[in-house]
């Protein structure tokens, strides 16, 4: 009776619980077989020669389910918007501080930031060619205006490039999706040549190198946007408490 | 070795997701956080998903533990030790 009250029955039950899911994931673990050859992965590989790209996971992103690609990017559209009505309610101008910054943090900064926008642009444009793509390239280059801000709390970003950027990546997706609809009768449809033949060039793969730099942009001036709010949000408010 | 491999790294995720529940400095906690982000990697990886491991490390590790990091120093102004 005793055990009963030292052990409830809920940790009884969550306990057998864990530990048959540990038993469950480790019997899959030891049944992994090498011949999978029914699997959906297949399939897509398989259909992987439609559109000519060397990476296959690209094919299945931009074109088998390019649907689910839009959808991501409208969520990220309204990501920031939620993050810019919360963090600039009104229009203030922030104050400028007073703080003399190292010049080799400066100087640094700057350095390292056209290095990873180069590694950023890098990653989009050969997202049909090695792994990556549009969306990772867009974070990395959101992560080098970070490391800016961070070193130099005075930047300013140029508001009215960014959202250019940003509306017209967005309606340039929509475009090309509705120009494929137009021609080859499917929204999304590869126009644009894409012979096997060229499969591993840069220049490959149709429309999907064209959508990816489109997400690319689109990611990166989004997540720069939501950077830029967090952070100079935070000085605003070293500035009322100092 | 790749299953050893696995498993290792399954148990460091899992004890250090438990690090980052139970640990009381909020910082710490999102650093531990951090780490589990970089376990998936890890795991993605040797399963053979370079696109989605590339994804995880630099939203999961980077982007996030900094807007994290903001986050914290942001609201701890006001909040009171306990």
């Amino acid at each position: 009776m005793s055990l009963k009250k030292t052990l409830p029955i809920k940790h009884i039950v969550l306990s057998i619980l864990s530990s048959a899911l540990l038993l469950s994931l480790l019997g899959l673990l030891m049944q992994v077989k090498t011949d999978l050859h029914k699997s959906v992965g297949d399939i897509f590989l398989n259909l992987n020669m439609q559109t000519a790209t060397a990476n296959a996971v690209t094919s299945v992103v931009t074109f088998f389910r390019g649907i689910d690609t839009v959808g991501e990017v409208t969520v990220l559209f309204l990501a920031t918007s939620g993050v810019a009505l919360m963090l600039s309610t009104s229009q203030r101008t922030y104050a400028k501080i007073i703080k003399q910054d190292s010049f080799i943090l400066n100087v640094g900064s700057r350095l390292l930031l056209s290095v990873i926008i180069l590694f950023g642009a890098y990653i989009i444009i050969h997202g049909h060619l090695s792994p990556g793509g549009g969306f990772q390239g867009g974070v990395v280059i959101a992560t080098a205006f970070l490391l800016l801000f961070l070193a130099n709390p005075n930047m300013d970003l140029n508001h009215s490039i960014l959202t250019l950027g940003e509306s017209l990546s967005g309606s340039a997706y929509v475009l090309v999706a509705i120009i494929g609809l137009f021609k080859v009768n499917m929204l999304l449809g590869n126009f644009l040549p894409h012979p096997v033949s060229e499969i591993g060039n840069l220049i490959s793969g149709g429309i999907i190198p064209v959508i990816y730099v489109i997400v690319g942009i689109k990611v990166g001036s989004e997540m720069a946007v939501i950077v830029e709010y967090f952070v100079k949000e935070e000085h605003e408010k070293e500035i009322e408490n100092a | 070795m790749i299953g050893l491999l696995i498993l290792f790294t399954f148990l460091s995720i899992i004890i250090v997701a438990l690090g980052a529940i139970l640990s009381k400095d909020i910082t710490q906690s999102v650093m531990l956080f951090m780490g589990v982000g970089l376990g998936s990697v890890v795991l993605f990886f040797i399963f053979q998903a370079p696109d989605v491991a590339l994804t995880e490390a630099v939203i999961g590790t980077g982007l996030s533990t900094a807007v994290f990091l903001l986050g914290i120093r942001h609201t701890s102004q006001e909040e009171v030790e306990s």
